[in-house]
């Protein structure tokens, strides 16, 4: 069957296929969101696992496979919801396998028994502190988690948080109600 | 406002992130000491995990973590989405494969004859055999032979087994299948063939020998083709 193509004035006929004009133009508008979105990401992956690079890892990961399944989205306007989703997801997955492994291998190799730099006291301090509040985040429950780790990050409010997890604000500001609570009574 | 539920409202109020103290509640921390003393501490506690936090929130993100994404996901698009579209489908149709071949190797395996042999060249040509005169190493095993036999005898006669297998199960060789041509064409002439055939007159007991069970080793069973049928 032939193919009706509007040809302008002055330009010349250039066929491109439906498919890759589709994959072209999703390829840019994820690309748009990439750069909004990669940081995010980035710091979803960091906070639940405490290491950079497998934080970056994962973020890697969780990008790609937004960009393969992207063109099964049908509301882009949930993109960063389900971006956040599949971030913690993999982010929890990582966590639990390194956990795993780190019970398999010896104890010098845990962040925990790392060495702490011989210096000020208040730095032995507050590192301590901020190990013990790692730890205490790490036990508290995924959904408190999650909540307790976007509205830390700057820049977004709980409105934000509640758009990007795609839940009420109310149960955003419940569930970050809790989780302080609970962080709180650990770290007693 | 006792102690308790003052200390229950100061942890609620910092866990909100409301700065703002009730009046009851203001009231009673400075008339009580203790919990002032404890709020104190709360509200440092509140302050070194939100601060806490916040670091833990909001490290750099490393600079190569675009580019390795951008250069991925050109990976991705420039590879073959041949082995992504088609490999569950092929992993689908092995399974399948997997689980009908046992079916069809069954359907196409002799069910009136367990064991056939192709007949060698006979001199006699296209008489019909008694399973009990003798030759039994040259002829299809018959189906009587078989239900006398304890070799054969924990399975179903021929009768027993349902017709679709019974056809497949008769393997003859292109020139006994033209005898069995000849014969049928010979019948009609003399009807006493077909009499002879249907109700054979008993074997002599002296001429019953003792037939052995064949085994044949290697013996590789075919199912009957088109040209021999």
């Amino acid at each position: 069957m032939q193919e009706l193509v509007l040809v302008q004035p002055g330009q010349s006929i250039e066929r491109v296929p439906t498919g890759e004009l589709e994959r072209s133009g999703t390829h840019a508008e994820f690309e748009a969101r990439l750069a909004e979105c990669g940081s995010l990401t980035f710091r979803i992956a960091q906070g639940v696992l405490r290491n950079a690079a497998d934080a970056e890892d994962v973020a890697q990961e969780a990008l790609l496979k937004a960009f393969r399944s992207f063109h099964r989205l049908r509301d882009p306007q949930r993109f960063r919801a389900w971006l956040v989703r599949i971030t913690f997801r993999m982010a929890l997955d990582r966590s639990r396998s390194a956990k795993r492994r780190e019970q398999r291998e010896t104890d010098w190799s845990r962040p925990a028994y790392r060495p702490l730099p011989p210096t000020a006291e208040d730095l032995a301090v507050s590192c301590e502190f901020q190990a013990r509040l790692e730890s205490a985040v790490a036990e508290l429950p995924e959904k408190l988690r999650l909540v307790l780790l976007l509205s830390a990050l700057q820049g977004y409010t709980l409105e934000e948080v509640s758009a990007m997890l795609a839940i009420p604000t109310g149960t955003v500001k419940s569930r970050l109600f809790f989780a302080r609570k609970q962080l709180a009574g650990k770290l007693r | 406002m006792n102690c308790q539920s003052a200390r229950e409202q100061v942890t609620d109020t910092l866990a909100t992130t409301r700065a703002e103290l009730t009046a009851d509640l203001t009231e009673h921390l400075q008339s009580c000491a203790g919990c002032r003393i404890f709020n104190a501490q709360q509200t440092e506690l509140f302050r070194a995990m939100d601060s806490g936090l916040s670091a833990m929130a909001n490290e750099v993100v490393p600079a190569s973590l675009l580019p390795r994404v951008r250069a991925r996901m050109e990976e991705t698009r420039t590879s073959n989405p041949w082995s992504d579209r088609f490999l569950p489908a092929a992993a689908v149709l092995v399974i399948a494969c997997l689980i009908a071949l046992p079916l069809v190797r069954r359907s196409f395996r002799p069910g009136g004859v367990q064991v056939a042999v192709i007949p060698e060249r006979n001199e006699k040509g296209v008489e019909p055999r008694e399973p009990l005169s003798g030759q039994p190493e040259n002829s299809t095993i018959h189906p009587a032979t078989r239900a006398q036999s304890p070799h054969f005898s924990a399975r179903p006669s021929a009768a027993q087994r349902p017709a679709q297998t019974a056809e497949a199960a008769i393997l003859v060789s292109s020139e006994e299948s033209q005898g069995l041509l000849q014969l049928a064409a010979a019948v009609p002439r003399d009807p006493q063939w077909a009499q002879a055939m249907v109700h054979p007159a008993p074997p002599k007991s002296s001429q019953i020998a003792p037939i052995e069970p064949v085994e044949i080793a290697n013996l590789e069973v075919n199912p009957l083709s088109e040209e021999n049928q």
